[in-house]
């Protein structure tokens, strides 16, 4: 094959470019540390890499609903817990007045059940951000109402202005759960108000609490502690989601790491190599491209 | 003496011819740096012989012409390379603006701007009566919104500009038809004299060559070396004249014509079609694309929103979230914008309830796509990713027909091109040539002079 000076040229020139292309690329993949910068630098990538994004931000989103949920149960828990050492005062009350020798302070016992009673309600009522936790679905007028009696007993009435509905926040890929505690899982309704209600009467009437009081308050703490234990399954379950999410996480964006991240050794050897490449290109061609019979000819012609 | 007189005609021929040599010499070496110049080799011949007794005596070298080295096969594979090559790369350089537009993959781009859309909802199921809340929701939809627009219009904008350069490419063309009509009447109007004008087909061959980067053609010639140039089986240059190619939008579509309501040109390759390709389908098919995907996603977010309850006494229900119909006009319902708790997140109307704020966030994982077979997220990403594909795909096809086409130009170059070398070698020939032709003429001189001294007195 005749080989002319354009030939030599532009074959260098071609490769040259394509040289200067791939360093280009590796430059690019260096500096900002990404192997993907466009779907077209590798479009199978690319379609993970927007799907990985998409289950990453999922990922993130139901730890945020799980972290609300966990606030909310805990507001729930330490509601309970203030309305479980609240009934087991009401019993050592209830004890004193059977205790005879207490017999004339039966009105001062039912002062104090009066301000259990308060703080029951307060504690029914808790709120957190915004909403009433034992309202089901109802959350934002108080659950719980002590309206007075005109014809008593009882003296008072309680209404209970929130529902049986739960709660469901999403946890999970296809997960939801149930963070709230109603009003009436956790104290019957109004079952354990009506009970201390009328342990409260009874004791202001000067008489002693029937032995069916205290069942129904036995009852009613019982109930409380059920809905607590309840609420701490749900906390328990809602850690360990916590931990799957948080190891998923991990996962996803190592995942993602191998798709999109530069393998910063790879990529420097290589651009190492193209550097070689690149000076032995222009030190032949340097050396090369200048060459031609008429460098010979110059002295003998003149 | 009508012997020396012949030696003496001989030699003369002899200088002459060298001197033609070097000329022909001096006119590559002066060339070789011309684009589309093909080196030009000056033929000899030994003249016609004189009869003698003593047989047939020869009376030296006789100039034939100059004949152009070039390989017309390489020259129509070069054309059909260098077509699909500009085909390929015209549409690569488009295709990487319409990537750029969606500026994927990062968290501000739509992909990630939905992904917070539906984890908005999700905050909102977690906290149904937040105003917080709901003011995220109408930031995230107002941004999602936003990012339909923002592809939509400047993907429109990408097309309407594709018209320019449609206009600019056929005004390209017809300057390169009407050139090559005329190159082609003044080379055969010399070949009518018996010459061949070897620099004008050399610019008639770059011209085509030019040519085919613009647009699909078939060249032929008839034996009087007269070339007619077709696209798309229309007939565009010849020796005859040029028709001039018109484009007109009709309908969605720009159509080329050969000449004013001529018939239409089939354009398939070249810059031209690349550009075609990407205004008459890619891009709209594209748009189309998401348009399908702000439609559905419209459709299926209203659905649920209106069966939903917002938050007041009593709660309002029934309200549309989106308005519009596509990625053009989707916007939040300026009633929603203005008053947030019209946001429906409850599905029974009590405030706590988050069932409609759940089921707006499942949106997000519900096969509405590609007859109910992937997510809008998939179906968006499977958009962006097959963009990138032919992104990645065209750019190969245009280096490898660029790598064929390199190659295609050494070969043409190895027959065509100027060899300094090979020419300096050719003038030191001529030289040598020439000089032993004045070496002829002198001794013819030393000769006459011998028998001129032995008559004279």
């Amino acid at each position: 094959m005749r080989i002319t000076q354009t030939q030599i040229v532009s074959d260098f020139l071609y490769n040259l470019n394509n040289t200067q292309n791939r360093i280009s690329q590796l430059q690019t993949q260096l500096s900002t540390g990404q192997r993907v910068n466009v779907p077209s630098d590798d479009p199978e990538a690319a379609d993970m890499i927007l799907r990985l994004n998409v289950s990453i931000g999922r990922n993130e989103q139901f730890t945020q609903n799980v972290g609300a949920a966990q606030s909310m149960l805990s507001t729930t828990t330490n509601a309970l817990d203030g309305v479980q050492q609240l009934l087991s005062q009401l019993q050592v009350v209830m004890a004193e007045a059977g205790d005879g020798a207490h017999a004339t302070s039966l009105g001062t016992l039912g002062d104090t059940v009066d301000g259990i009673l308060s703080q029951a309600v307060g504690l029914a009522n808790t709120e957190f951000e915004g909403k009433y936790v034992f309202g089901g679905t109802q959350t934002q007028a108080p659950p719980y109402v002590l309206t007075p009696n005109a014809a008593p007993p009882p003296s008072e009435t309680v209404t209970y202005n929130g529902n049986g509905a739960g709660i469901d926040y999403p946890v999970g890929e296809g997960l939801t759960q149930q963070a709230n505690v109603t009003g009436q899982a956790a104290f019957g309704g109004t079952s354990l108000f009506d009970t201390i209600i009328r342990v409260r009467d009874e004791l202001k009437a000067g008489t002693v609490p029937t032995a069916a009081d205290q069942t129904a308050v036995q009852n009613a703490l019982n109930t409380v502690l059920n809905a607590a234990g309840s609420a701490g399954t749900i906390q328990q379950s809602l850690d360990a989601a916590t931990a799957q999410l948080t190891q998923q996480h991990t996962q996803l964006l190592a995942l993602r790491s191998a798709q999109q991240d530069t393998d910063v050794a790879s990529a420097t050897l290589n651009l190492t190599q193209e550097q070689t490449t690149l000076q032995a290109a222009l030190a032949v061609g340097a050396k090369i491209l200048p060459m031609s019979l008429v460098n010979f000819l110059s002295s003998t012609t003149s | 003496m009508s012997g020396l007189s012949l030696i003496l005609e001989i030699g003369k021929r002899a200088l002459e011819a060298q001197q033609f040599g070097i000329s022909v010499t001096s006119h590559n070496i002066a060339n070789a740096t011309t684009p589309g110049y093909s080196r030009q080799v000056a033929g000899f011949v030994p003249s016609q012989p004189l009869v003698t007794p003593s047989g047939l005596l020869g009376t030296g070298v006789d100039v034939a012409g100059v004949t152009r080295m070039r390989d017309a096969f390489l020259d129509q594979q070069s054309r059909d390379v260098n077509q699909s090559m500009s085909n390929a790369s015209m549409q690569n350089q488009i295709l990487t603006q319409v990537q750029s537009t969606f500026n994927e993959p990062s968290d501000n781009a739509l992909s990630g701007v939905l992904t917070q859309f539906f984890n908005s909802w999700q905050s909102l199921s977690v906290n149904p009566e937040d105003s917080a809340a709901r003011n995220s929701v109408l930031q995230s939809s107002t941004q999602l919104a936003q990012s339909f627009h923002t592809i939509d219009s400047q993907l429109t904008q990408l097309r309407a500009s594709l018209q320019g350069d449609v206009t600019d490419k056929i005004t390209s063309i017809n300057t390169l038809t009407s050139q090559l009509s005329a190159l082609d009447l003044q080379i055969t109007n010399a070949q009518a004299l018996g010459q061949a004008d070897n620099d004008a087909m050399d610019q008639r061959d770059e011209k085509l060559q030019e040519l085919s980067g613009l647009i699909n053609i078939q060249v032929s010639y008839d034996s009087r070396g007269s070339m007619t140039v077709t696209s798309g089986g229309n007939v565009i240059a010849s020796g005859a004249g040029a028709v001039a190619l018109q484009s007109s939008v009709q309908g969605n579509q720009i159509v080329v014509q050969a000449g004013a309501g001529g018939p239409a040109v089939a354009v398939t390759g070249g810059e031209l079609g690349g550009v075609l390709t990407m205004y008459n389908s890619t891009i709209p098919s594209t748009l189309g694309q998401l348009d399908q995907a702000a439609a559905a996603l419209i459709a299926r977010v209203n659905q649920i929103h209106q069966a939903g309850y917002g938050l007041g006494t009593p709660p309002p229900t029934g309200n549309a979230f989106f308005t519009g119909t596509g990625a053009a006009d989707i916007a939040v319902n300026p009633a929603i914008a203005a008053d947030t708790s019209l946001i429906a997140a409850s599905g029974d109307g009590t405030p706590g309830d988050n069932t409609t704020a759940l089921a707006i966030a499942g949106v997000q994982t519900e096969n509405l796509m590609n007859g109910n077979s992937e997510t809008i997220g998939d179906f968006y990403n499977n958009m962006v990713s097959t963009l990138g594909s032919s992104v990645d795909s065209t750019d190969n096809q245009s280096k490898q027909q660029q790598s064929v086409l390199t190659s295609l130009q050494n070969q043409q170059s190895s027959v065509s091109g100027v060899s300094l070398d090979e020419e300096m070698t050719n003038l030191i020939t001529y030289q040598n040539g020439y000089s032993a032709a004045a070496k002829v003429i002198s001794t013819v001189d030393s000769m006459f002079q011998t028998i001129l001294t032995m008559v004279s007195p």
